[in-house]
């Protein structure tokens, strides 16, 4: 079972209301999940519920140009990606170089990846296409087709992405010879 | 190591105390009402984009395996495996020919020169420390001599290339983890002279990929993401050739050889530089293996920013080599892009394609160890 509820679609009549009052929803139903997407992917809660903030916000000026409503749930899925993504930029490379690799004993690394936060800094290090489309298809357990929409890519480019992404991982985690 | 499993619980466990009591209000700008009582009418023509081009070249049913012509291909190709070392295998039987053991940590890189008597082993010494071995292999595939190359890199090396004459390798870094130095370095063999370029800030997050030297030993080509559209849709790769003997360090002055591609792997580069060789990968949602084919792209005339269109050579499908289906695979061209080999782990099983689309499974080759490969 997936950990985020992302299959469910948005609530039916959003179109007949305010824009404040249709967003309002889509923040009640989908807020949680996108938090927890967001947290998943920088690490701390208070980035995270302001990158989800921000992207509501966002949703909210563009609503009277959104061209299908019906969308916004993806819109706001692709939003809180591209803001992760910029928090991830902004910190910049040295920060996250900082962190020191998997330790290189057998027994430490064994105990390293007991810790949920080891593991999850690993994929933070990746490209961040390969990030965003590991953490989309086996977090969030999303097809190759809901991926492929929300990123903006082929679905293609979700399978190479998902195979550079593994073996990266592997790599990191200490698995590939 | 089950990463789909081990994200999947990493995650569950870091969002455990997220819940819908602990969100804060969502915090809306009053809204300015639009002055006057024209809105704006927008109607949005949603363009249906048909997109799907299934060529199945059917090319007869189910080929079993043929025999290859006695000369075809490069004889031995190069493999790293679970004890950290490198083997040479023979191409046609897939038996070990010789074990290379590190003289410390594990063999993370590997790259054979085409004239394919010299190879290139990056020893990953330490988690950040990284040695490069020279390896010369006799005609029969054992190894001749060992030398490490002068010097160490503070870093991590993904992928590597060597000239046609062995002379020089080209080091692709990884310092996505944890590391820092530059991004691509090209070091002189016989005296560890090297030099050093790095990606722009701005595109320290696409990483170079897929190095390969031109016929010339000169310029070097390499893979990076292709720029996003300003609608900020994915382009695919671009291809772009870097001039070793220039000034400057920065990655991004080399030329594009080739704009906006879809992912491929292994390009080979034609002895006139004026088509490049590929290896396209299909695989299914699990990951399964579809088909691995050798394609080939020539950048149009005038510019080599523009896509280029990509002609399939050769295909090998799953159905031909069932009932094999390899999981964790991996393939490479060998330096003509003439040959394609696919490696399968799980499967204990090599094959080995040519650009007629004959082909044949190693029929000595039973290891699941195998990580990289080279050829």
């Amino acid at each position: 079972m997936s950990l985020l509820n992302f299959r469910q679609e948005g609530p039916p009549d959003l179109v007949v209301h305010s824009p404040e009052r249709a967003v309002t929803r889509l923040y009640e139903a989908h807020a949680l999940d996108l938090v927890r997407l967001a947290l998943v992917m920088v690490g701390d809660r208070p980035t995270a519920e302001d990158v989800v903030q921000d992207s509501f916000l966002g949703l909210y000026r563009r609503w009277g140009r959104l061209k299908d409503t019906g969308k916004a749930l993806t819109y706001l899925r692709s939003s809180v990606l591209n803001n992760c993504r910029t928090v991830l930029r902004r910190r910049g490379r040295r920060l996250l170089g900082a962190q020191d690799p998997p330790a290189a004993s057998a027994e430490s690394r064994v105990l390293g990846l007991e810790q949920g936060k080891e593991i999850l800094d690993a994929p933070r290090r990746l490209p961040h296409k390969q990030r965003e489309t590991l953490v989309l298809r086996f977090v969030l357990d999303l097809s190759e087709e809901e991926t492929a929409q929300i990123m903006r890519v082929s679905r293609g480019t979700v399978r190479s992405n998902t195979s550079r992404g593994r073996t990266a991982l592997e790599r990191m985690l200490g698995e590939t010879p | 190591m089950n990463i789909e499993r081990l994200l999947k619980d990493a995650a569950a466990a870091e969002t455990r105390e997220v819940t819908r009591e602990s969100l804060p209000p969502l915090n809306l700008p009053a809204r300015r009402r639009p002055a006057g009582r024209w809105t704006v009418p927008v109607a949005a023509v949603l363009t249906v984009i048909a997109v799907v081009v299934v060529t199945v070249t059917v090319r007869g049913t189910l080929r079993g395996p043929e025999p290859l012509g006695a000369h075809d291909g490069p004889a031995y190709f190069l493999a790293t495996h679970r004890e950290g070392g490198a083997g040479v295998f023979d191409s046609w039987t897939g038996r070990m020919v010789a074990d290379i053991k590190p003289r410390a940590g594990h063999y993370a890189a590997l790259a054979v020169a085409a004239g394919r008597r010299t190879a290139f082993l990056a020893d990953e010494t330490g988690p950040c420390s990284t040695r490069i071995d020279k390896v010369t292999i006799r005609r029969d595939g054992s190894v001749a001599s060992r030398t490490t190359l002068p010097g160490e890199f503070g870093t991590r090396v993904d992928e590597m290339a060597a000239t046609a004459n062995g002379t020089r390798v080209a080091l692709v870094f990884n310092n996505l983890t944890g590391c820092r130095g530059d991004d691509v370095a090209v070091v002189d063999a016989s005296s560890g002279a090297r030099r050093g370029w790095r990606l722009p800030p701005a595109r320290a997050d696409s990483p170079v990929q897929s190095p390969v030297w031109a016929a010339d030993g000169r310029t070097l080509f390499f893979a990076t993401d292709a720029p996003e559209s300003p609608q900020g849709d994915d382009r695919g790769f671009e291809l772009r050739a870097l001039d070793t003997a220039t000034t400057g360090t920065d990655l991004l002055h080399a030329r594009t050889a080739l704009g906006g591609t879809a992912y491929l792997t292994s390009f080979r580069p034609s002895p006139d530089g004026r088509a490049f060789r590929a290896v396209e990968e299909d695989t299914a949602d699990d990951g399964t293996f579809r088909s691995a084919a050798i394609v080939e792209l020539t950048p149009p005339a005038g510019g080599g920013s523009g896509k280029a269109p990509v002609r399939t050579i050769a295909r090998m499908t799953a159905r031909q080599i069932a009932p094999a289906a390899p999981v964790d695979f991996r393939t490479t061209l060998d330096a003509t892009g003439g040959h394609l080999l696919v490696s399968s782990r799980r499967d204990r099983a090599v094959f080995r394609m040519d650009d007629d689309g004959r082909f044949r499974r190693l029929p000595d080759m039973h290891r699941t160890d195998l990580g990289l490969i080279a050829w």
